[in-house]
């Protein structure tokens, strides 16, 4: 293979220049003639019904175009968004049921007089009973919802090989009780869509990372058909999972519809927060059963997973939370039950990681409680049991490339970790912990596993790829350009990419799953191949070039290797030979991964990334502790963009630090958040980031474009059962609750201290 | 009952405007609704994130707590009005070569924020960085590369300095 000229070099960004100057078109920067603007009345309690509900003050009001409420809805019944748990309203009927619920939609001339009708709407509400914690939901003494008995969502009960034999030979066991809060994924642009209705047709403008499904909601809950629905793609102003299921365009669109004109509507931060679909809680027990050498013989697990009042993504989160960490080690047998609980509180989905941050944050801790009680560092107890490439794991992955030894050995190096073991130091302590996730989960759609791409060559010489997926900052942009820039030979800022507009791209599943690098990449691939054996055939036959090739962007003899003529010329010399038409490559990748079986056993995905993360922390004597670094490496396989992908692993990381030291979007007793604004939320500032170091392991996998794999997840996943691994190294205590607060520190130092003093006492 | 209305006069990237406007109007609304000026973001809308921030007499602040009649007299700079057509600013590089971009949605404001720094240290260390940023919550990037490109940009705006004084 020839050297590469693109790919593996830190290109800029090709949607960098309208980013730095403002330029960039995101949701609310839409602004289109004779726009109305449409508002949701929440729920004020996070668990009621609704008695009486009068809108007729606020249809009075001048200025306002409609006000309705769920009857009004033909189709309220028909938002069933992801399709597994058919169980949620577009408005609420008779009971609300999450502080955020959905009461009425209001639309106005301005947003001042929409704002003026939600409060002039009448409801009265009879508060029932709020269902908050995942032991509250367990105990089922109350219903989160009085139409599911047990508050059970979904039950899932695995296992594999022979759990009691494998206990019964065990001789050593550990075990914990985790429990991991619901989080706010954050993204700064708040959603907005402006949605457009002329003559039974839709043009919705909006952001979304899941445009074609989007479409297919927005379809169910208009009776229009998907045929005459166009979703335009904004640029996205961050997403991490959370615009995978949201409310707002296609509300939009059904209220657009029934007012038969343009309506917008933006969240604000409050709204971003109640109606969002933050990630789920989760409490999980384990124990782990091994052998006196530390070989990991079997491992029982018990997991409840928060829904929230209706179901979105959760069903697949808590799936995949359930099985995908088990992967990373040489278990003989695990046991698994898994159980999703409705909750009054929104619904959840998916956030980065999608289940494997809970997870880890579990699992990750125990192998270290396993490495105190064998007296092993805890390095070497992972490495004496990690898979290797080419085996089958034990929930059916079968990775060929597992850079997972090289990734411990460098995070070891970069941690300085034998050295800091070695001479311990008062107060400071180091954490390791392990990670597995798949490089494009075979997700989306059952009927089939891959994906398609479009490149298309005009006369003008004009290259523009036609991509379904979105960018959302991720970088997909410029990884696509990088790529039809290495095989065509030409500049990738001189490549167009095109995401997302239903009326132009091959139809997509939705951006997730880390998957676009390696699922759309080698489409693509496909794609560019597709396009220059067009061409050369075109000037070949109708130009009488004789075999060429596309190559540094010219055309050059195939056996000559002589110079004819450049790309552009060679474009438009074949177009116009072709009455115009331009080129259009097509790409297909149809990825060896499984949909899993019943039990979630299959190979899921074409890839599996792998990682190491560290992390070295100071704990002080009042209890707050200082995280102090962070290490971060990453087995990605070929790096496509050296700086995109840095800058994935440190966006990933910053994120799982504020999810361990800081961030909680649990409600209490009466179902409010803990936090409702950015401020009482806590993302990390600039202020709180420590040293970081990354490192990427460079595996060429087989089955990755140019044996590339993915970047845009493992970052999130281990840092936090890291982080805690550190503070029970610093100080001898085990946290098992996230987020480690100082408060909380503080409260088992002080414990800690009065069992010290009452033993001397004693 | 009607609206209090207020005369303002604002310097905005170089150019005056005179408008009447709602005296309750934010100065985000104003660049936003008025001016058409959607560079500058909305985030957060009670001054958390900086994703809002403008130069007010080149002192960085979030427009989306500020008034627009607090800004009357006095001169806004936005970030559409950094770049010269089609030649980006310093910081504009900058922020592209270190990769410090990636949604996009807070970049306007941290490169505003950058801006009012650099006018006033021109060589900031990593920890006057820090302080000058933290005003300003970036999702996406974990904030190493946006480091990177302050450095960056301080390092280009001496350049630019050098060949002026030429």
């Amino acid at each position: 293979m020839d050297e590469l000229k693109v790919i593996g070099k830190p290109i800029r960004r090709i949607d960098g220049k309208v980013k730095v100057t403002g330029k960039a078109v995101y949701s609310d920067d839409v602004i289109l003639p004779r726009t109305l603007i449409a508002k949701v009345l929440h729920a004020r309690y996070a668990h009621a019904k609704i008695l009486r509900l009068d809108t007729q003050k606020a249809k009075d009001l001048p200025g306002v175009v409609a006000v309705y409420t769920a009857k009004d809805i033909k189709f309220n019944d028909k938002y069933f968004r992801m399709g597994a748990t058919r169980d949620t309203w577009v408005l609420a009927e008779d009971y609300v049921r999450y502080i955020g619920d959905m009461v009425a939609f209001v639309v106005a001339e301005d947003e001042e007089i929409a704002e003026k009708a939600l409060k002039l709407i009448e409801v009265d509400y009879e508060q029932l009973p709020v269902v908050a914690t995942l032991t509250d939901a367990e105990a089922a003494e109350h219903l989160a919802r009085g139409d599911k008995p047990g508050n059970v969502a979904m039950p899932l009960v695995v296992e594999r090989g022979d759990v009691e034999k494998d206990f019964a030979e065990a001789t050593v066991f550990v075990s914990g009780k985790y429990s991991f809060p619901s989080l706010h994924q954050l993204h700064l642009e708040p959603n907005s869509a402006t949605a457009v209705y002329e003559m039974g047709k839709l043009t919705v403008y909006c952001a979304s990372q899941v445009w074609f499904h989007i479409r297919e909601d927005i379809s169910a809950v208009t009776g229009i058909p998907e045929k005459d629905i166009e979703i335009k793609p904004m640029d996205i102003g961050g997403a991490f999972g959370a615009r995978n299921d949201q409310p707002l365009p296609v509300f939009t669109a059904l209220l657009a519809t029934m007012v038969k004109g343009t309506v917008k509507m933006t969240n604000s931060r409050l709204e971003e927060f109640l109606a969002c679909r933050p990630s789920l809680g989760m409490d999980i027990e384990i124990t782990m059963a091994a052998d006196s050498e530390g070989n990991f013989l079997s491992k029982k697990t018990k997991l409840l997973s928060g829904f929230g009042a209706y179901s979105s993504d959760s069903d697949a989160v808590t799936a995949i939370a359930c099985l995908r960490a088990d992967n990373n080690y040489r278990f003989r047998s695990v046991y698994i039950e898994g159980t999703g609980l409705y909750l009054n509180h929104a619904p959840t989905a998916a956030y980065r990681g999608f289940g494997n941050p809970q997870m880890h944050f579990a699992l990750e801790q125990t192998i270290d409680k396993l490495a105190v009680k064998l007296k092993m560092d805890p390095t070497e107890l992972r490495m004496k049991n990690f898979m290797h490439a080419h085996e089958t794991t034990i929930h059916g992955f079968k990775p060929q490339t597992n850079g997972i030894a090289e990734c411990m050995n460098k995070a070891k190096e970069l941690m300085k970790w034998d050295e800091k073991k070695k001479n311990s130091v008062k107060g400071k302590g180091v954490g390791v912990a392990a990670l597995i996730h798949c490089s494009g989960s075979r997700a989306g759609k059952p009927e089939f596993a891959g994906s398609s791409a479009h490149l298309r060559l005009e006369g003008s010489g004009a290259l523009t790829v036609l991509i379904g997926e979105c960018e959302m900052g991720q970088g997909a942009k410029t990884v696509f350009a990088q790529i039809v820039a290495e095989e065509l030979g030409v500049d990738p800022q001189q490549v167009n990419v095109i995401m997302g507009d239903t009326a132009l791209t091959p139809f997509s599943t939705g951006t997730n799953g880390s998957k676009l690098t390696i699922n759309l990449g080698n489409a693509l691939l496909h794609a560019c191949k597709d396009l220059k054996r067009k061409l050369t055939e075109c000037l070949r036959e109708r130009i009488g070039t004789g075999p060429v090739i596309v190559k540094d962007g010219n055309i050059y003899g195939e056996y000559t290797g002589e110079y004819v003529m450049s790309l552009e010329e060679a474009s438009a010399r074949a177009c116009y030979a072709r009455n115009g038409q331009a080129f259009l490559g097509v790409g297909i990748f149809e990825p060896k991964a499984d949909l899993g079986d019943r039990t979630g056993y299959g190979n899921l995905a074409p890839a599996y990334p792998f990682g190491i993360q560290m992390a070295e922390v100071t704990v002080y004597d009042d209890g707050s502790y200082t995280v102090d670094k962070l290490v971060s490496v990453h087995d990605i396989g070929k790096v496509i963009n050296s700086q995109m992908a840095y800058g994935q692993l440190y966006g990933g990381v910053m994120q799982a630090l504020g999810s361990v030291t800081m961030e909680n979007l649990s409600i209490n007793n009466e179902g409010i958040y803990q936090a409702n604004t950015i401020l009482e939320y806590k993302p990390p500032t600039i202020l709180e980031m420590p040293e970081i170091e990354g490192a990427l392991v460079e595996t060429i996998d087989p089955y990755g474009p140019y044996g590339a794999k993915c970047i845009a997840e493992p970052p999130i996943i281990a840092i936090a059962p890291a982080v805690a691994n550190a503070i029970y190294d610093a100080c001898g205590l085990r946290f098992e609750q996230a987020p480690i607060t100082p408060a909380l520190v503080k409260k088992k130092l002080m414990q800690k201290q009065r069992g010290a003093n009452a033993e001397e006492e004693a | 009952m009607d609206k209090q209305m207020a005369e303002v006069k604002i310097k905005i990237n170089g150019r005056e405007y005179r408008d009447r406007i709602p005296s309750d109007m934010m100065l985000i609304d104003y660049l936003r609704k008025y001016r058409l000026l959607t560079g500058t973001k909305k985030a957060c809308g009670a001054g958390e994130c900086g994703s809002c921030t403008v130069l007010l007499n080149g002192k960085p602040i979030y427009s989306c707590i500020t008034l627009a009649i607090q800004a009357s007299g006095k001169t806004v700079e936005t970030i559409e009005g950094l770049s010269d057509g089609d030649e980006l600013h310093p910081i504009q590089e900058a922020y592209l070569d270190a990769g410090a971009v990636q949604c996009g949605y807070c970049t306007p404001g941290f490169i505003m924020s950058t801006k009012a720094l650099l006018n006033k240290v021109s060589h900031p260390d990593e920890k006057c960085i820090k302080e000058a940023l933290a005003g300003n919550i970036c999702r996406c990037t974990g904030y190493h590369q946006i480091i990177d490109a302050v450095k960056l940009a301080s390092e280009k705006m001496d350049q630019e300095a050098d060949i002026n004084e030429r």
